[in-house]
């Protein structure tokens, strides 16, 4: 048993999806011209795709991920078989936009000769202020790939410190000129999208330049971060130093310290870490009326509501967070992954409610349905040895058979173990003694990694699916721990029901996750897919079934997001989930904070604010 | 000839006419059912402990602890025991039992037993994907088992049936009735609030897991008087907690119309609907009733409605995320939940309604009962004396089938047969009530002398009562057809006047249809719809002649109005005696049971007298709905009385109001038979008081 620990034991900065060698290559910051790097369109490097090669198999391209290089055989007979798609059938991606195809910037000509007084770096081209005209929500990817933007950014700014925010802040405050923050612009609600009906100038406020670790404290095991350093580029600095930050939401990559603060962020392995609030000490927001901080870096104080609170999740509406004080940890000893199947996902619920309440969850426990279970198998990358294959029909002959799972039934959790090794060897024993009890059979550490890698692959999977006409997006809730299998249940009935009113003639790729354990209940994670062939408006449509969907959680008691946040997608159901008194305060925080609305990307709720002239 | 062929229309015959002859072949059969895709399979006693251990009943057993300081042991125990005594045992063995032993016996007395088929490939996928329930009408004692043989017989699952537990104490039959899914609810537990959550619970685990539908009946009991009656809601909203609270996705109700050509229960209820006391259901009564099993009952038609999605219904209207902030046991429906639940309720008997296929000797006795001569007997009077033709009876037959059919009634009709031959099969089948002579006349048979506890009513009245109650149970079954129709019928003949504005019309339309609302189902808001779609049905078929915005009188009273005002007669004038007993008595509160009683002594005292003439006004149900119509109209008050006993108060104002209202429209004894009156009246009184 030991030995197989040692075998599988990983320094940190090394696991993940990432293979190793090309690590050293990146950086890890993201430079000014985004879109030299990452793909102006999609999702990622722009290095790396699924591509259908010329056997007509699917492979991904590039060096950067473990499955980079591979060809994954199953993967095109999986769309064929969910989606009803014909490969002949593909929708490509419109050209790239020239300057002509997008809308002229607005101009506020004082604030603009006041910013090139002031020398802090900025650009009007016409590609960096689409890059951050948009974030990853289905319908803003589709205006790239087939559709246009009504109003995009109008000058994109690049300050580098803290100092720079302010002035840039106060120059638009003194113009009347709306700043949007932008981080790792890997939004999920439209949040960073321009409101249509803003006449006044929008800069892009980028705080890529600010990725400084500015200090690192290893007596109280804090570090001051800069708010635009992105997770991926945390953990390779402190790692360096032996230290990690441990918050690894799925965007990890590209996201930033900013924006995880701006949107209340979930990392995989807050088990161990904490989600964003936990890891939080002490946050600087550069407001119109000045910088909000606290006097220490206690690590827990009464004085008065927390004000942090005020500013985590304001999704960009009060200000830029431009420097925050986080929790770090010693690199783990051992990090594992691990995998369990069961008999079917209420079996698989009731194991992870039963790790919640004896408080024995590892650093992530994730329950994917069947759906999602299949789908993962799909991904297997061509098997090299027949051993191994020989292996997979033993495995599946064993389970089917002499334990009597349901492959039509049968879901996996999967598992990531971190400590030390004896911590580790604990945990494990733990937690399939658990699952044991519900039928949970361990399942082995490479379902576990591909259930994570998975996790990081899927946004690129997204843009092959839209090149054949599939159009997908996940969405995501939090639920009290009674009601976690209904609504998973319900969910996706009533995902396939619109569908079917919508007259589609295939049924939908629908499928759900539980990825976070809480002592009174559960995050669940939705992917939903469906071919748009036949349909007139795709994108609407799937925002009516989305809408339909969320109507659903709420019915069943989930709430409006567990950590993707509100933007602008969500805004209608605030306040049936906050009431009418609270959106009030929220409103008299933002009054106070930014009384002309110059953080104007008009997410959470339309501020009270009189929209003054131009 | 064969008026019951394998296949007619959308119905398929089930009984007679299967691929697999053999009654044991068919009976062990492979039978896969769909199932309900979330549902973890569990054996019936499973049922009952999953209900034990439920939240909900471990928490109202602490808080009844609490409460009144018994034992929690103790509750427990009286948990199990209610359990116990509820539990339903499915089983294929039975199920199969009864599969084959109805086959024998059904085909002896049913020629057939047709089941529509329209909806059943899309109700067969909707029970894999959500949990059903069955909504059948209820109208004979049958109803159950038929309901299950049905299901067995189109591969559906067969369901689990809530069942009046006056059923359980039949020694055998109970646990056999278990066995074919029967799960025993007591008639009344008004405040006890274990058995309550018990029930609620039941239902609802079955529900949630889907094992089987569910399947109850929305009146509460069988209809004796053959008209749907109001919704009774408890099965219903617990049923539907389960959806509220976003446990399931969605629930599919059907509403399942039954129709029988001939009851097993005929006399029985009419006897019932007089007072006459009901036998306890005992397994003796029921070997007694062994006799109907030789004879011919004609045939049975159970018609499914569309299913309806619960989800799609309620959608607009309720906000199931109120239940997001509180534990899921905590039992409670929004406001919202409760109204859309009663709107459903009625909505699922108007269905059931819709889907009756009618005898056509519904329409032999609506004719035989209400062809009244002014003043004399009726035709039922006469046909007893001298008979009727069944020239003449075939072609009064024809006439309101035509009218049925114009007003959207469905009726068992085979083609290619004259109508005197489908009026001959029919009376064939009712050769108990009628006979036909070597001369062609057909003749009411008599009725032996009934006694009553009800000292005031004699044998020979309670004779006439049976036979006219009895026809009146046929004809009740098509009264929905005519339900508004008929009202606007009594408005129109009943005018004194040249020409009625619409505007008064639906004035006593209204009036009519709030009075009426306990004997008839319509829907609160529907009844400008009901009253503008009833108008132009006439129009269209000349019953009523409009210029402008009036109705002219004198075209207007046809033979359609006269039939239609004179079939809902009987309803008024037993309203109108009604609230003349109460305006001659003056008590301060009043039992409903003295009111009803006193009012059918007066009934059948003016029927001895000769100043009225509907036998079937001495119906107790129609007394009891008659006084519940008068609460609704706010001319009799629920009251508690002092010792906090339920007791009503009459409003002789609005009591007067509404019987002059009804008196300008029906033919009700005059103000010169008023001496007779209180000779009449002193009759029950002195009996009575």
């Amino acid at each position: 048993m030991l030995n197989s620990i040692e075998k599988s034991r990983k320094c940190h900065g090394k696991v993940d999806c990432h293979s190793t060698s090309s690590q050293s290559s990146v950086t890890g910051s993201l430079p000014k011209r985004r879109q030299d790097l990452l793909k102006w369109n999609g999702w990622g490097y722009k290095d790396t795709e699924f591509i259908l090669n010329e056997k007509l198999q699917v492979e991904l391209t590039g060096t950067r991920y473990k499955l980079s290089g591979m060809v994954l055989p199953l993967l095109k007979d999986w769309m064929l078989n969910n989606f009803n798609v014909n490969l002949d059938y593909v929708r490509p991606a419109q050209p790239e936009f020239s300057a002509a195809d997008l809308p002229s910037p607005v101009i506020n000509k004082p604030f603009l000769e006041d910013l090139q007084t002031s020398g802090l770096e900025h650009s009007l081209d016409c590609h960096d202020r689409l890059f951050r005209a948009h974030g990853h929500t289905l319908n803003e990817i589709w205006a790239l790939r087939e559709g246009s933007f009504n109003r995009i950014p109008d000058l994109v700014a690049w300050p580098t410190s803290q100092v720079e925010v302010m002035q840039m802040v106060q120059l638009a405050n003194k113009h009347n000129v709306v700043i949007i923050p932008f981080g790792g612009g890997t939004s999920v609600t439209q949040a960073l999208e321009c409101p249509s009906t803003e006449t006044r100038m929008i800069i892009s406020l980028d705080t890529s330049q600010m990725h400084k670790i500015l200090w690192l404290d290893e007596e109280n095991l804090t570090a001051c971060l800069e708010s635009g350093v992105t997770g991926k580029e945390i953990e390779q600095r402190l790692a360096s130093r032996g230290f990690c930050l441990g918050h690894e939401p799925d965007s990890y990559e590209f996201s930033t310290l900013g924006g995880w603060v701006a949107t209340r962020a979930s990392g995989m392995k807050k088990n161990i870490y904490g989600n964003i609030e936990d890891l939080v000490v002490l946050v600087r927001t550069v407001t119109t009326r000045g910088l909000l901080e606290k006097s220490c870096n206690a690590p827990r104080t009464s004085s008065g509501p927390d004000l942090h609170h005020a500013i985590l999740g304001s999704e960009g509406t009060l200000g830029v967070v431009t420097e925050v004080v986080v929790k770090i940890r010693p690199l783990p000893e051992c990090q594992k992954y691990g995998s369990v199947v069961f008999p079917c996902f209420q079996d698989g619920v009731s194991c992870l409610r039963e790790v919640a309440r004896q408080r024995c969850a590892p650093a992530s426990i994730r329950l994917v349905d069947n759906e999602q279970f299949v789908f993962g198998q799909a991904l297997k990358p061509e098997n090299n040895s027949l051993v191994q294959s020989f292996l997979d029909g033993i495995k599946k002959a064993y389970l089917t058979r002499w334990k009597g799972f349901d492959i039509n039934k049968m879901c996996v959790a999967t598992l990531v173990f971190e400590g030390t090794l004896k911590e580790v060897e604990a945990q494990e024993k733990r937690v399939y003694e658990t699952a044991g009890k519900f039928g949970g059979l361990p399942a082995g550490e490479e379902n576990g990694e591909r259930g994570y890698f998975l996790t990081y692959l899927i946004a690129y999977i997204r843009d092959m699916g839209l090149q054949y006409g599939i159009i997908a997006e996940s969405f995501e809730t939090s639920i009290p721990w009674d009601r976690v299998t209904d609504l998973c249940h319900n969910v996706k009935d009533r995902l396939r029901r619109e569908c079917k009113a919508m007259g589609m003639q295939h049924e939908p790729f629908a499928s759900c996750r539980v990825t976070q354990l809480y002592d009174a209940g559960a995050c669940v994670y939705f992917y939903f897919a469906f071919c748009i062939r036949g349909l007139s408006d795709p994108v609407k449509a799937y925002e009516e079934i989305e809408s339909a969907a969320r109507d659903e959680i709420l019915a069943c008691g989930g709430s409006i997001s567990h950590h993707h946040g509100i933007g602008k997608i969500r805004k209608k159901w605030l306040k049936q989930s906050i009431s009418g008194v609270g959106v009030d305060v929220l409103q008299s925080i933002k009054r106070t904070l930014d009384p002309q609305n110059i953080f104007g990307n008009g997410n959470l709720f339309d501020a009270a604010v009189p929209i003054s002239k131009l | 000839m064969s008026f019951s062929p394998k296949r007619k229309g959308t119905y398929e015959e089930i009984l007679h006419h299967r691929s697999q002859q053999s009654d044991v072949g068919w009976s062990l059969r492979s039978y896969t059912p769909p199932q309900y895709r979330y549902c973890s399979p569990r054996r019936p006693i499973d049922v009952g402990t999953a209900v034990l251990a439920s939240p909900i009943i471990r928490h109202t057993v602490l808080q009844l602890s609490e409460e009144d300081g018994s034992s929690v042991e103790r509750l427990e125990q009286e948990a199990e025991a209610i359990v116990k005594e509820m539990g339903h045992d499915l089983g294929m063995g039975a199920i199969r039992l009864f599969a084959f032993v109805l086959s024998k016996a059904w085909r002896r007395i049913y020629k057939a037993i047709y089941v529509n088929s329209e909806h059943l490939t899309k109700l067969q996928g909707l029970c894999k994907d959500y949990p059903v329930l069955l909504l059948p009408s209820h109208r004979s004692y049958m109803d159950f088992l038929l309901m299950s043989y049905v299901c067995f017989a189109v591969n559906l699952p067969v369901p689990v049936i809530t069942a009046g537990a006056d059923f359980m104490s039949m020694k055998g039959v109970g646990s056999l009735l278990r066995k074919s899914g029967a799960f025993f609810i007591r008639r009344q537990f008004g405040s006890d609030k274990l058995y309550w959550a018990i029930f609620t619970e039941y239902v609802q685990s079955l529900v949630r897991n889907g094992d089987a539908p569910v399947e109850f009946f929305l009146e509460g009991t069988r209809s004796r008087a053959q008209k749907s009656m109001g919704p009774k809601l408890g099965c219903l909203s617990a049923a539907l907690e389960p959806y509220f609270k976003g446990e399931v996705a969605d629930i599919y109700v059907v509403p399942i119309g039954i129709s029988y050509d001939r009851l097993l229960e005929e006399t029985l209820y009419a006897y019932e609907l007089l007072g006459v006391p009901k036998p306890k259901e005992s397994t003796s009564g029921l070997l007694k009733a062994r006799h109907v099993l030789s004879g011919d009952y004609g045939n049975i038609h159970v018609s499914f409605s569309a299913p309806i999605s619960v989800h799609d219904y309620f959608r607009a209207g309720v906000d199931r995320s109120v239940h997001a902030t509180l534990p899921r046991y905590m039992s409670s429906h929004s406001v919202e939940e409760v109204a859309c639940t009663q709107s459903l309720a009625v909505d699922v008997l108007l269905q059931q309604q819709k889907a009756i296929v009618l005898s056509p000797w519904s329409l032999v006795a609506a004719i035989l009962l209400q062809h009244s001569q002014p003043g004399g007997m009726g035709v039922a009077e006469r046909s007893q004396l001298e008979g009727v033709g069944v020239a003449e009876l075939a072609e009064e037959v024809h006439w309101l089938k035509l009218q049925l059919e114009n007003f959207g009634g469905r009726i068992n009709w085979p083609g290619g047969y004259t109508t005197e031959a489908i009026l001959m099969d029919t009376l064939t089948v009712h050769s108990d009530l009628v006979s036909v002579s070597n001369e062609n006349r057909v003749y009411l048979k008599h009725v032996d002398d009934v006694k009553s506890k009800n000292a005031a009513l004699d044998p020979v009245t309670m004779a006439t009562a049976v036979r006219h109650l009895t026809l009146a149970l046929y004809r009740n079954q098509l009264l929905h057809v005519f339900q508004n129709l008929g009202l606007v019928a009594l408005v129109v003949t009943g005018s004194q006047e040249n020409e009625i504005s619409l505007e008064d019309l639906y004035k006593k339309f209204m009036f009519l249809r709030n009075l009426l609302c306990k004997d008839f189902i319509f829907r609160p808001c529907d009844v400008e719809k009901d009253f503008n779609g009833v108008l132009l049905g006439m129009k269209h078929t000349n019953a009523i002649v409009q210029e402008n915005n009036h109705i002219l009188v004198a075209p207007s009273v046809n033979k359609c109005t006269v039939f239609m005002s004179r079939m809902f007669e009987p309803f008024l004038v037993a309203y109108w005696v009604l609230c003349q007993f109460l305006l001659t008595h003056n008590r301060a509160s009043w039992k409903i049971r003295d009111i009803i009683e006193g009012t059918q002594g007066l009934e059948a005292a003016m029927l001895n007298h000769g100043m009225l003439h509907h036998y079937e006004i001495l119906s107790l149900e129609l007394l009891s709905n008659a006084v519940n119509g008068l609460i609704h109209c706010g001319a009799i008050c629920r009251e508690k009385a002092a010792n906090g006993n339920p007791s009503l108060l009459a409003k002789p104002f609005e009591l007067s109001k509404v019987a002059t209202e009804i008196a300008s429209m029906v033919t009700v004894p005059t103000c010169d038979d008023a001496a007779a009156y209180v000779k009449i009246l002193a009759v029950p009184l002195s009996a009575k008081l």
